[in-house]
């Protein structure tokens, strides 16, 4: 009966467009009040429980990090040290995108705060350089989702917070595949573009790679101290998170100038109310997987996915399945905190690793956001480009196909994720 | 009404800068005195965790306030406008309901743990818990905001 009402309850709620945090905090209350011999003062004491977490931490601190080097000019710098590196590729301007929305992956952990910052500076580029308008809004869609591949990532550390896995090693585990779906997002861009005969920007030259290099580097000192501090084992990922934090607020205002002290608020405000759209989900979630354990739905669930087939290649398959229709309909945090519960009692008939397991979700929810109709990527670059949904989502799918082609070598070949991950200590 | 939550959404926004700021300080400070000074902080992790408790459930009065968190809106988008008003009646009402348990079993759990102290600081428990039963009003009092303008037909999309 518990499950039922989770299950169908979550459904029509999510079907009548009832907030997603809310939809589930509220089919979450109904099969405690009706399961019955529980005090309801069991769901403040989960909301409180799911939030209070010192790993969660480094949700709003990476936001603030992100809308901080944004708004210090970092963005701006790291493109245009892009341009100098990949500008001269047929289709230069698309190539200059993704390489952007890779070198900002590693200071934000948000795939839309990706697409919006480098989205809204090389969109209307894109456009000047004579691009149709819905490709490049696709361009910019399919780089964004690279956003919470490369570390540091959100949808990562709430994998790292609702398993137990190491966040340090899962951002390890992300990189190599992070970079390679960068990669092959280039190459899609530049077929492209050939055929449709977008030019190269400029000639490739040495002494401009050299001087935009030198306007970069203290930007791409971001990455360098997140990733080194968390790899190198100096500090944790909640840690790394307030030091890029500081980093970025001395760099935008007493190196670039480009924050002042009142911009501070309305920065931090943002920045705020962003984190606590994803954290109220959680709070909420931890209700609803609190009442779900206790009905043992994950478990059952499992035995379900389990009864379908039993070969480890046949689940896999199954769980790319499961995620990739699950991220279709629904936000990333929330398809996250429904479904990893399911998936990780999976583990053991996997046969991989947690950290792999989790770059796995991670990269299906990061596909899900670049398919209508929860396609946040999609939304969000469509939105800047003054495109329908509807013509980026068919301008995005040659990098969908390639996107699927990079999920089956990251699920199938386990050194693209384990090998860094097992550098990292202990 | 309309113009208390839109006072009391301004005061959430400031307080939520407030938090934010010194959250990623209280963060940056610990590693401060761990790796500079060498000389671990015992409170700030405490604090800092109590910091983002409020900060996500004040933050979520501020997003609800502005109708920013996401829905599913792929069906919703397809019915025809008064079903669709149903529909924003119907969600705001069992929004209502939750905000409701909040507020209640909140108060009643502040109180529930109102002798009990935080390991590192000796803070009495319900000041952290408090932020439950405060954001949970305050959802409820925008709600009601809304569901009212609904009803008079004045609405826009909440």
């Amino acid at each position: 009966m518990t499950a039922e009402i989770l299950l169908f309850g979550l459904l029509l709620l999510f079907a009548i467009n009832t907030p997603i945090a809310l939809a589930i905090g509220i089919s979450g209350v109904a099969a405690i009040l009706a399961q019955g011999g529980i005090s309801p003062m069991v769901v403040v004491q989960r909301l409180y429980a799911g939030t209070d977490s010192f790993p969660l931490l480094a949700v709003p601190l990476f936001m603030f990090a992100g809308v901080l080097m944004e708004a210090g000019g970092i963005s701006r710098r790291l493109i245009e040290f892009a341009k100098a590196l990949v500008g001269w590729l047929p289709g230069g301007m698309a190539a200059v995108s993704i390489l952007s929305a890779m070198f900002f992956a590693g200071i934000s952990g948000s795939a839309a705060a990706d697409a919006v910052a480098v989205g809204t500076v090389l969109i209307p580029a894109m456009k000047q350089s004579g691009y149709d308008s819905d490709f490049a809004a696709a361009v910019q869609a399919a780089g964004g989702s690279i956003g919470v591949i490369i570390p540091p990532s959100i949808p990562l550390i709430l994998f790292g917070f609702l398993t137990g896995a190491s966040i340090g090693k899962l951002f390890a585990g992300g990189l190599l595949p992070g970079v390679l779906i960068g990669v092959s997002l280039i190459v899609v861009a530049t077929l492209v573009s050939r055929r449709r005969g977008y030019g190269a920007t400029t000639p490739f030259s040495p002494a401009e790679v050299w001087r935009t290099l030198r306007g970069a580097l203290l930007a791409l000192g971001a990455p360098v101290i997140i990733l080194g501090g968390i790899l190198g084992g100096v500090f944790t990922a909640t840690e790394s998170a307030a030091v890029a934090v500081a980093y970025a607020l001395l760099l935008g205002m007493a190196v670039y100038r480009k924050i002042r002290v009142r911009d501070l608020v309305p920065l931090f405000r943002d920045g705020a109310i962003t984190s606590a759209i994803v954290m109220f989900i959680i709070a909420t979630a931890s209700i609803f997987s609190w009442i779900a354990a206790m009905a043992s739905l994950p478990a059952h669930l499992a035995g379900a996915l389990l009864g379908l087939t039993s070969s480890a290649f046949g689940l896999l398959l199954l769980v790319n399945a499961l995620l990739l229709v699950a991220g279709t309909f629904v936000e990333t945090s929330a398809a996250l905190i429904l479904l990893v519960p399911t998936i990780a009692a999976l583990l053991p008939s996997l046969g991989i690793s947690l950290v792999q397991l989790g770059v796995i979700v991670v990269t299906n929810l990061a596909i899900g956001m670049l398919t209508p109709p929860m396609g946040i990527c999609l939304i969000v670059s469509g939105t800047i480009s003054g495109d329908s949904l509807g013509a980026v989502s068919r301008r995005v799918l040659p990098f969908l196909a390639v996107l699927l082609i990079d999920l089956a070598l990251i699920t199938f070949f386990p050194p693209l994720t384990m090998w860094l991950a097992g550098m990292v200590g202990r | 009404m309309e113009s208390l939550c839109r006072r009391i959404n301004a005061a959430m926004e400031y307080g939520l800068a407030g938090m934010g700021l010194l959250m990623a300080a209280i963060v940056a400070v610990q590693v401060f005195c761990r790796y500079v000074l060498n000389h671990s902080l015992f409170w700030s992790e405490e604090v800092a965790r109590f910091l983002l408790v409020w900060l996500t459930f004040l933050g979520a009065t501020v997003a609800y306030y502005r109708g920013a968190h996401p829905g599913v809106d792929a069906l919703y988008n397809r019915l025809p406008a008064s079903a669709q008003k149903a529909c924003r009646v119907g969600v705001h009402l069992l929004s209502l309901a939750f905000f409701a348990v909040m507020t209640l079993y909140g108060v009643r759990f502040a109180y529930f743990v109102r002798l009990q102290i935080t390991p590192a600081l000796s803070l009495p428990k319900w000041l952290p818990f408090a932020v439950i039963p405060c954001s949970g009003a305050v959802l409820a009092l925008h709600a009601l905001a809304f569901l009212l303008r609904e009803l008079k037909g004045t609405g826009g999309k909440a």
